[in-house]
């Protein structure tokens, strides 16, 4: 880092919100054997997989069991042994409560499981090999995106990597899996991040801890000192939303992402903790990703902790094995408490992106989403947001149907971190006029392309039509001359 | 549906307005100190009826009920009662209060619609509609003992319902240092004479023991509020500090190309105003602009519109006038002084 980017190395805005990271003393606990896994066909960013099993089928735990042909996407395991009972739609953790081809699985209870090679002696494997294991495997990002993992990890000569960021900031309140993860296996993560820094040949490696977890900090440290000396732990202070991608490579490094382009083309890959013990576990263990680590929490939950909860887990079953069992006045957010979603129904499966279950009360829950006064300006959004837009003004062209403005104020380089909403007084819910705004532009992208699509259509048949008329026009003045020439004979 | 974030920081209208409340009471009890009773008289005659009138307008415009209890009419009449001198009338106090909430606030759709600061154009119509009321400007308590005794409840009563009598109105009104030196200089004196003549002494405008409207006079006041407002960052830095450093620099160089016509940066910054217009007044969330670099852009332009009316127009004091400009100004130095987006 040179001194001009030291100046820059911090990100604008952000919050300091209550951490409630409570559970960060409760060891990760495995969560008892579920009766039946439900497995929706996308899990990830990209393409929606199709299943590879009929109704009847045994599978094993690790036996990949959906895929696609499309390049983005990552393909989805089964989590323990057992038949296939079910290929039907099915709700999954979604606000809107919609529902996805999924795969039931019954289990047998012998969770027997099928696994990939492993590559244990990784530096001396080609890192083509190993990029390939990473996308058999079905690693996501399981910071809560969800981007296939491979992805990231192309070795391209134009733009090498020579940083590798490990993003172990866990900046969202209640969550802490990958707090918990740094503590219990420091020593894969290591290893993890050295298989990531073999795979795109990068030559640092930087581990990214905010202060307020200096047990999982240290404990880093103690690994990395055995291990490599091209890593350093770089402890950041607490800040939300420092866990975004492009926050944590600014503070990082000093650089920002440009606009439309990938932490890639600055040299730089970034990782979650989640991501990286998965990838340490498919590469030398040889197992695909079946589970992951939640944090269930919430003021509402009897039992709070950390779970290595299988993937296709009931959500309900999950909450139950940490004494919620009645569900009625509770209301459950997936995900942490300023991007995460709140649940319409419970009986969903546990999904790779699932980072963490809040239980509210309803009544306590309602009180912080009062019902908005009108905006007085007072442009608290703006000293907040981590992107630096003027969400004030950005709302009021969403919540006016002027996607026009609105994509002038920059509306898809906001990351909905939730900040703005966060500090407003007047409770204006902006992420949500966000949300709304850019579902509308891609519904109108939709149907721009249908018209477009028709107006061609119909342009082709037209000229068909046109070309038929010729043609018989053709034939006809030809007929027309050939009597014509006898006749004259 | 419920949409994330789902936990709120606890920050809201009610908390902001009361806040600023509390920020202005070092001036208000200022004002008391040096008007007594009469400064009760009038700051309470504005509260209320600015309540009443928002009460009223909610009730007509069928709006609701709730803004009324979030404190910002009573701000704004607490506003208002402050920029008046103190020996104004019952009706115009009343007047004023009643202007800043129907015209200033309410017609223009309520709390957060205004484009124009309301205690400032309900100010703006006065001075305009009774420029002798409001050019009348009372000799502070402490000064000297004045015909009317402040702290006598009866005599303020008396002198707020039925005025001061003809006779005794000069021995109890003074001009303010901005007036002084404007008439003193349309009268060929320099300002070195026109400040001796006044026996001006920068740190009685400090303190605030000189003439002015009721909350102006005191800049130490209103830099205690300032604090206050600054540390719950509910104003930020940027709009003060470029209004007061523009109008300071103003001052300063062409004072120092002719010191006989234009007055010094430090009697600018105490005088009249400037100060409680800069803290409170341009810094108003609704009027002002949301963008760091918007507010350097209306803080400069309130600056120089201020030093320009003190200098060269007809009224000694500008800022008023300089603030309700730039409110105008605010929707396009917002469009164009945005920040850098991340990564553009």
């Amino acid at each position: 880092m040179n001194l001009f980017d030291r100046f820059r190395a911090k990100f604008h805005g952000g919050i300091q919100p209550v951490e409630w990271k409570e559970t960060a003393n409760c060891p990760i606990q495995r969560l008892a054997l579920s009766e039946q896994y439900i497995l929706p066909m996308k899990q990830h960013i990209g393409q929606e997989c199709v299943p590879l099993v009929a109704v009847g089928d045994r599978v094993l735990r690790g036996q990949k069991v959906a895929r696609s042909q499309a390049y983005v996407h990552a393909p989805i395991h089964a989590p323990t042994s057992g038949i296939v009972r079910k290929i039907a739609d099915n709700p999954i953790p979604h606000p809107s409560g919609l529902g996805m081809l999924s795969l039931f699985i019954e289990a047998d209870g012998l969770d027997e499981e099928k696994k990939m090679p492993c590559l244990a002696d990784y530096r001396n494997i080609d890192p083509v090999l190993i990029r390939e294991q990473v996308r058999m495997a079905g690693i996501t990002g399981l910071g809560g995106a969800g981007f296939p993992a491979f992805i990231k990890h192309r070795r391209d000569d134009e733009f090498p990597v020579h940083t590798v960021i490990l993003n172990g900031v866990e900046c969202e309140p209640w969550l802490t899996n990958d707090h918990r993860l740094m503590l219990e296996h420091g020593q894969q993560i290591v290893e993890g991040l050295d298989i990531l820094m073999h795979v795109v040949g990068a030559k640092k490696g930087i581990i990214a801890i905010e202060s307020n977890k200096p047990d999982a900090a240290l404990n880093i440290q103690q690994c990395i000192a055995d291990f490599s000396q091209d890593m350093e732990v770089r402890i950041l202070p607490t800040r939300y939303p420092q866990g975004g991608e492009k926050q944590l490579i600014q503070v990082v490094t000093g650089k920002e992402v440009p606009a439309g382009k990938l932490p890639l083309h600055i040299g730089v890959l970034c990782q979650n903790i989640g991501t990286v013990k998965s990838i340490y576990d498919a590469v030398v263990l040889g197992k695909s990703l079946t589970e992951r680590v939640v944090t269930i929490s919430g003021p509402q939950t009897p039992r709070r902790g950390n779970s290595l909860v299988r993937i296709g887990t009931d959500l309900s079953f999950i909450l139950s094995q940490h004494g919620l069992t009645d569900l009625s006045e509770v209301k459950v957010i997936h995900g942490g408490p300023m991007m995460g979603e709140l649940l319409p129904n419970l009986h969903v499966p546990a999904v790779k992106s699932t980072t963490g279950l809040l239980a509210w009360h309803t009544a306590e829950f309602e009180k912080s989403h009062e019902q908005p006064d009108p905006c007085i300006h007072c442009g608290h959004c703006v000293q907040v947001c981590p992107v630096k837009l003027v969400p004030n003004e950005l709302a009021s062209h969403c919540k006016h149907d002027d996607t026009e403005r609105a994509q002038a104020y920059h509306l898809f380089d906001c990351i909905e971190c939730g900040c703005c909403s966060y500090v407003c007084p007047s409770h204006i819910p902006l992420v949500q006029h966000f949300r709304y705004a850019k579902g509308m532009v891609a519904q109108q992208a939709r149907e721009q392309k249908f018209s477009e699509e028709s107006r061609q259509r119909s342009e082709a048949h037209l000229q068909r039509i046109e070309k038929e008329k010729e043609a018989r026009a053709a034939r006809r003045a030809k007929v027309l001359a050939k009597q014509k020439a006898l006749e004259e004979k | 549906m419920f949409s994330s974030p789902h936990i709120h920081g606890g920050d809201s209208i009610r908390k902001q307005m009361l806040t600023v409340i509390l920020a202005l009471m070092p001036a208000t009890f200022m004002s008391v100190y040096l008007f007594g009773w009469l400064a009760c008289l009038v700051l309470t005659c504005c509260i209320l009826s600015s309540v009443l009138s928002e009460y009223i307008c909610l009730k007509l415009m069928d709006r609701r009920k709730r803004s009324l209890l979030d404190g910002s009419a009573a701000l704004t009449g607490l506003f208002v009662g402050l920029v008046l001198p103190v020996l104004v009338p019952w009706w115009m106090a009343i007047l004023g209060s009643a202007l800043a909430i129907v015209l200033g606030k309410q017609l223009y759709g309520g709390l957060g619609y205004n484009p124009f600061n309301p205690a400032l154009t309900a100010r703006i119509i006065l001075l305009i509609s009774f420029p002798v009321y409001m050019t009348s400007w009372a000799i502070p308590m402490p000064l000297e003992q004045a015909a009317i005794n402040f702290y006598d409840f009866s005599a303020c009563w008396q002198v707020f319902f039925t005025g001061v009598s003809a006779s005794a109105f000069d021995a109890v009104s003074m001009a303010t240092p901005l007036g002084h030196v404007k008439t003193a200089l349309t009268q060929q004196q320099t300002v070195s004479e026109a400040l001796a003549s006044y026996q001006y002494q920068p740190w009685q405008a400090f303190i605030g023991l000189e003439a002015g409207s009721l909350g102006e006079t005191s800049v130490l006041a209103i830099l205690l509020g300032a604090a206050l407002l600054l540390g719950r960052n509910l104003i930020s830095w940027h709009i003060p500090t470029a209004y007061i450093l523009t109008v300071a620099l103003l001052a300063t160089v062409f004072n120092l190309i002719e010191p006989d016509r234009y007055a010094p940066a430090l009697f600018h910054v105490l005088a009249g105003g400037l100060v409680l217009c800069a803290f409170f007044m341009a810094t108003d969330p609704v009027t002002s602009p949301v963008t760091p670099i918007g507010q350097l852009v209306f803080g400069i332009g309130c600056g120089v519109i201020t030093w320009c009316i003190r200098t060269y127009a007809n009224y000694p004091e500008g800022a008023m006038f300089a603030v309700v400009v730039m409110n105008c100004a605010v929707p396009l130095i917002d469009h164009y002084c945005r920040p850098r987006v991340y990564g553009r």
